[in-house]
């Protein structure tokens, strides 16, 4: 059984990050192959953001994700539109937006909702977390 | 392959969920996949006609809903009796479901995913 | 004017004469029958607000302008490569979004 998470909610305004990491974890404890892909969509992007500094005594929620993608090679995608309209620019993006800034941080990878169709259909079960 | 039903339920200007779900529909479409669409709550707003945004309150979606079609998008299912406008005041094209049949609805699909 | 993909910036800009200049920059020369389209797109934009990818604009040119016409291949011989892209470059209009 493999799953693609589609995530939807704001790291801020929602759990949902929080929710699908815990998720993420457990899953890939159990069955390490279980998870093929991570999406993140709308407010959900901006968990990309390499410039967020969330204070100390909290959960750093970027470097959690950063970390599973590290230790299970699994790859987290942000929409390139909702990203790109959020600030989340790879260096390649802020060239072509001729921007000095870009924000992304390692291990995601900005791509079209092309993608999340791709993990939809090679996968059993698309979960969103919202 | 997979059919899927996009569930708009946010206020059609007060966030940009429902933009986005609709662009997931789109792009769904785009790429040869069935998809629905159904409507409740804050989103039953998007039917109502005679809309005339401003640019701050965010792009005509309901306008998109004519072009639709055009993506080979046909069914646009709400339940009957929660859209609380006369008839004639609203988008025309959706289909109304009873509430057995609503409630049906979500496991029709393969996936549904929910702004 | 331009962004650096060759989209127009400010939809407002646009002209006629525009679409002459910029479809020669794409090595395009414009007959009645590219008129037709970049017509088509800009009304396309203007019911609906949304830039169209491929199969959206073959089912609107077919739905416009017959079956004969509403054809990837016709649209291919106007516009050669991405015909969603290039005419909506020509016609002033934004990307398509998750254009294939």
């Amino acid at each position: 059984m493999q799953y693609t998470l589609l995530i939807t909610g704001s790291p801020y305004q929602t759990k949902a990050c929080h929710t699908a990491l815990r998720f993420a974890k457990a899953a890939l404890k159990k069955y390490p192959e279980s998870i093929r892909g991570v999406f993140f969509y709308e407010d959900a992007v901006l968990i990309g953001n390499n410039l967020s500094q969330p204070p100390r005594d909290e959960i750093n929620l970027l470097k959690e994700w950063q970390s599973l993608s590290e230790q299970h090679n699994t790859p987290l995608y942000l929409c390139i539109a909702a990203a790109v309209r959020r600030g989340i620019l790879s260096e390649s993006e802020s060239k072509r937006y001729e921007s000095k800034q870009h924000s992304l941080a390692d291990h995601f990878q900005l791509e079209g909702l092309g993608t999340l169709i791709d993990l939809m259909n090679s996968t059993n079960k698309v979960i969103q977390f919202r | 392959m997979t059919h899927t039903l996009i569930h708009l339920s946010s206020s059609p200007y007060s966030s940009l969920s429902c933009k986005e779900g609709l662009d997931l529909a789109l792009v769904l479409a785009t790429f040869e996949q069935p998809v629905d669409l159904c409507l409740s709550g804050a989103a039953l707003a998007l039917l109502v006609s005679n809309q005339a945004p401003l640019p701050e309150h965010g792009k005509n979606l309901h306008k998109l809903l004519d072009g639709l079609e055009m993506y080979d998008i046909e069914n646009i299912y709400i339940e009957a009796g929660k859209l609380e406008i006369e008839s004639g005041k609203a988008w025309s094209g959706v289909t109304e479901l009873d509430k057995a049949q609503w409630a049906k609805l979500f496991s029709n699909y393969q996936q549904v995913f929910r702004f | 004017m331009l962004d650096e993909e060759g989209y127009l910036l400010n939809l407002d800009d646009w002209t006629p004469e525009l679409a002459n200049q910029l479809a020669s920059e794409l090595e395009i020369e414009l007959t009645d029958a590219h008129w037709e389209i970049i017509h088509l797109l800009r009304d396309f934009y203007q019911a609906f607000e949304v830039s169209p990818a491929m199969r959206p604009l073959v089912k609107a040119v077919s739905k416009k302008l017959g079956a004969e016409k509403g054809r990837s291949i016709y649209l291919m011989s106007l516009f050669p490569g991405s015909p969603p892209k290039l005419a909506a470059k020509i016609a002033g209009l934004p990307k398509p979004a998750n254009c294939i």
